[in-house]
């Protein structure tokens, strides 16, 4: 984008230019054309009086607030609810119109058209209109005494947000919503305040795993957002780990079934996530939208989700690598009734699991089998996934079943996670992939340094490790900066990707 | 970000119903809170409780009075006929292991003191609180007239209504403490009591509070 700046150095390198006879007149007049010379002082001149307006209609605004709060008291309750309705109505319909506001012809070039303004202006009311809504919920609430939970009105308030992210394809309102929903779910988990109030409520919390899938996903590939589709995974994985979680706590699981399910099903469904089924019904959905055939760019967030179930792995063998964890915490066997069969009638008959775990294979094997059907195999990277959830779940079911594992608990974590951090630093390094390559990077300074203060060391070996460390970052930091360089001629295209990275 | 934020996908502009249906939805939503309140007041019944003493320096919070009843009272409640088959429904309720918390509902049988029955309440005095008459752990099929349910949360250790917070105007904040303050320790407690308003179900408001003969409702 053309900064502002560099047209006013232009315009006066170019007058100057003109007069040193360097340039034609004519090729002036182009340059004045292509760059707008004549709208910089008038743009100036908009961007001032913009600024005046809003701060005074900031400062009216503050006016009206502390006007009406001085009074609020006396203004009869009828007076509140149409006030609060007005504002609701008021700041999202101007903050739609201005957003919504076309832009003019020459958006392209000049740096930050008026419309462009009146776009930001636009969508930072709407954004406040969501907040708005929250106010209304509460003052409601209040002024009726009725008296909800923190649950239902996170619930509520983010699924009125989200009607409105569903309409104007935006994603900040989409993250918005996520975060009010997220937000209620993990009250509601620590609290269990509605548990009997309300019915409904009890009901929408115990299915949050389908229910943020059903809200949020359709929402990713609608707004294209990485965003929305990165946080609905995470919210699904860890709503689903807490559910099945929970279900240990109900069928007091003496195995640790439960237990290893929790920890490896969300990042098992997240690798095999595929967004074939996306791409049969998406296209006729947006097309019909948008009117025109602008969809054959297919949206691909696979790689986000394969990307967290790697970050998830190390930060898990991470933890699971401190040997506090695999001391002799287990249920005496004595204490649970339950059989293996038990805590599996347990599992398969949670809706949760039944529907994400279906939902997930008949996508991958229903809608994805014409395409890779033929050429259908295990990669390596799928076989070492498997692998290594295969491991955790085993050692996990191992350690709570049949004998506390102690020392070779930690010994295998601790190889592990030495493994995964190893193996993204070798990827990385293969792809020229920095975020890769540092992940695993830290994870293996992140190892050392725990395990150097878990166990007890002498302060000199503590030095001496930190010594390696740091001279290890410095050196092997800058070798890789150097050898991404150098692989830079090699390949254009991937110094393409990185940068974009860098960018995005 | 930008480019999801881009008002306009393809060559037309976003189409104006994609807005208000959204807003009109919000609007709905919002409504229901005052819609449900009016409903209750409307049709419900007009029920008048006897308040307990509250520990004095939780009385007021914020903008709220909490509010403590003496049918929040375990000990009123235990002595009710009916308690046993709750006690039963709590065991029943621990023994599932769906239920992590253990919560049951209560419907409490409120019966109206002779004085609405035979229409002789002055209405300038505070009004005569009803009496708990029964429990029971489902909605009571056969409620007789002068009796009416309402509807409580029984957590193993205290008892809620939904009622336990009455918000009032900051301007008389104090005003309606140092009230509540002096008949709390004059020991009168037949002079602070409480009207709510009972719907269908037992879904009950709070609507107005009686402190030593004068009546707050906001």
């Amino acid at each position: 984008m053309v900064t502002e700046k560099f047209r006013r150095q232009l315009r006066k390198e170019a007058t100057q230019w003109r007069s040193d006879a360097l340039i034609s007149s004519d090729v002036y007049h182009q340059l004045s054309e292509r760059y707008e010379f004549d709208t910089i002082d008038s743009h100036a001149r908009d961007r001032f009086v913009a600024i005046l307006i809003i701060v005074g209609s900031v400062l009216l605004g503050i006016s009206v607030i502390t006007f009406v709060a001085a009074n609020w008291q006396a203004i009869p309750r009828t007076i509140k609810v149409m006030l609060m309705m007005g504002v609701l109505i008021a700041v999202n319909t101007i903050g739609f119109y201005l957003w919504r506001s076309p832009r003019s012809a020459s958006s392209s070039q000049t740096p930050l058209p008026r419309s462009q303004w009146r776009q930001r202006l636009g969508h930072g009311l709407l954004i406040c209109g969501a907040l708005v809504l929250g106010a209304n919920f509460a003052l409601m609430g209040q002024l009726f005494h009725q008296r909800g939970t923190a649950f239902g009105l996170c619930i509520i308030w983010g699924l009125g947000v989200l009607t409105m992210a569903y309409g104007l394809r935006l994603t900040s309102l989409a993250v918005i919503a996520f975060g009010l929903i997220l937000l209620g779910y993990w009250i509601e988990f620590i609290s269990y305040d509605a548990y009997v109030l309300a019915p409904l409520i009890r009901h929408i919390f115990d299915i949050m795993p389908l229910v943020i899938g059903v809200l949020f996903l359709p929402l990713a590939y609608w707004c294209r957002s990485r965003i929305v589709f990165g946080l609905t995974v995470i919210g699904v994985g860890f709503s689903l780990a807490l559910t099945i979680g929970t279900l240990s706590n109900t069928v007091q699981d003496p195995f640790g079934i439960t237990l290893a399910i929790a920890l490896i099903l969300p990042s098992a469904l997240w690798w095999a996530y595929a967004d074939d089924g996306w791409q049969h019904i998406l296209p006729r959905f947006i097309s019909a939208e948008n009117g025109r055939e602008d969809t054959d760019e297919s949206i691909v967030f696979r790689p986000i989700a394969r990307s967290l179930t790697i970050i998830y792995l190390g930060c898990l063998f991470y933890v699971l690598s401190f040997h506090g964890l695999w001391e002799d915490y287990s249920i005496p066997a004595s204490a649970s009734t339950a059989s293996v069969a038990d805590v599996f009638m347990a599992l398969v008959t949670n809706i949760n699991v039944v529907v994400i775990v279906i939902t997930t294979l008949a996508v991958w094997l229903w809608l994805g089998w014409p395409r890779i059907g033929h050429q259908w195999r295990l990669v390596t990277t799928d076989i070492v996934v498997l692998a290594m959830l295969a491991m955790t779940g085993g050692v996990v079911i191992w350690h709570e079943a049949i004998a506390p594992l102690l020392v070779l608990g930690t010994l295998m974590f601790n190889i592990l996670l030495f493994l995964i951090a190893a193996g993204l630093m070798r990827e990385g390094l293969a792809d020229g992939d920095r975020r890769q390559f540092w992940f695993g990077f830290v994870l293996l300074i992140l190892q050392i340094i725990s395990r150097v203060f878990e166990y007890e060391t002498g302060l000199l070996i503590k030095s001496f490790t930190f010594l390696v460390c740091g001279i290890g970052i410095i050196v092997i930091g800058l070798w890789f900066e150097r050898y991404v360089r150098a692989l830079i001629p090699q390949s254009g295209q991937s110094l393409q990707a990185i940068n974009s990275e860098e960018n995005g | 970000m930008m480019t999801s934020s881009a008002p306009r996908h393809g060559d037309r502009p976003i189409s104006s119903w994609r807005f208000w249906l959204p807003l009109t939805l919000q609007i709905v939503c919002v409504l229901t809170i005052p819609a449900q309140a009016l409903y209750t007041h409307v049709s419900g019944t007009s029920v008048i409780l006897q308040t307990a003493p509250v520990d004095p320096y939780s009385l007021l919070q914020g903008y709220y009075v909490t509010l403590r009843y003496d049918i929040s009272q375990i000990e009123v409640l235990k002595a009710l006929p009916g308690w046993d088959d709750i006690e039963a429904q709590v065991s029943a309720t621990a023994a599932n292991p769906d239920n992590l918390v253990q919560a049951t509902p209560i419907y409490l049988v409120l019966e109206s003191p002779e004085s609405v029955q035979s229409g002789s309440q002055p209405n300038d005095e505070t009004p005569t609180p009803w009496r708990p008459v029964h429990v029971y752990p489902t909605y009571p099929s056969d409620v007789l007239e002068n009796h009416v349910v309402i509807k409580g949360v029984y957590y193993g250790s205290r008892i809620t209504y939904g009622l336990e917070q009455y918000y009032i105007p900051e301007a008389q904040r104090d005003e309606i403490n140092e009230r509540i303050r002096q008949v709390q320790q004059s020991g009168d407690r037949h002079s602070y009591v409480v009207e709510i308003k009972v719907a269908s179900q037992g879904i009950s408001t709070p609507v107005r509070l009686w402190v030593d003969g004068k009546a707050y409702q906001f």
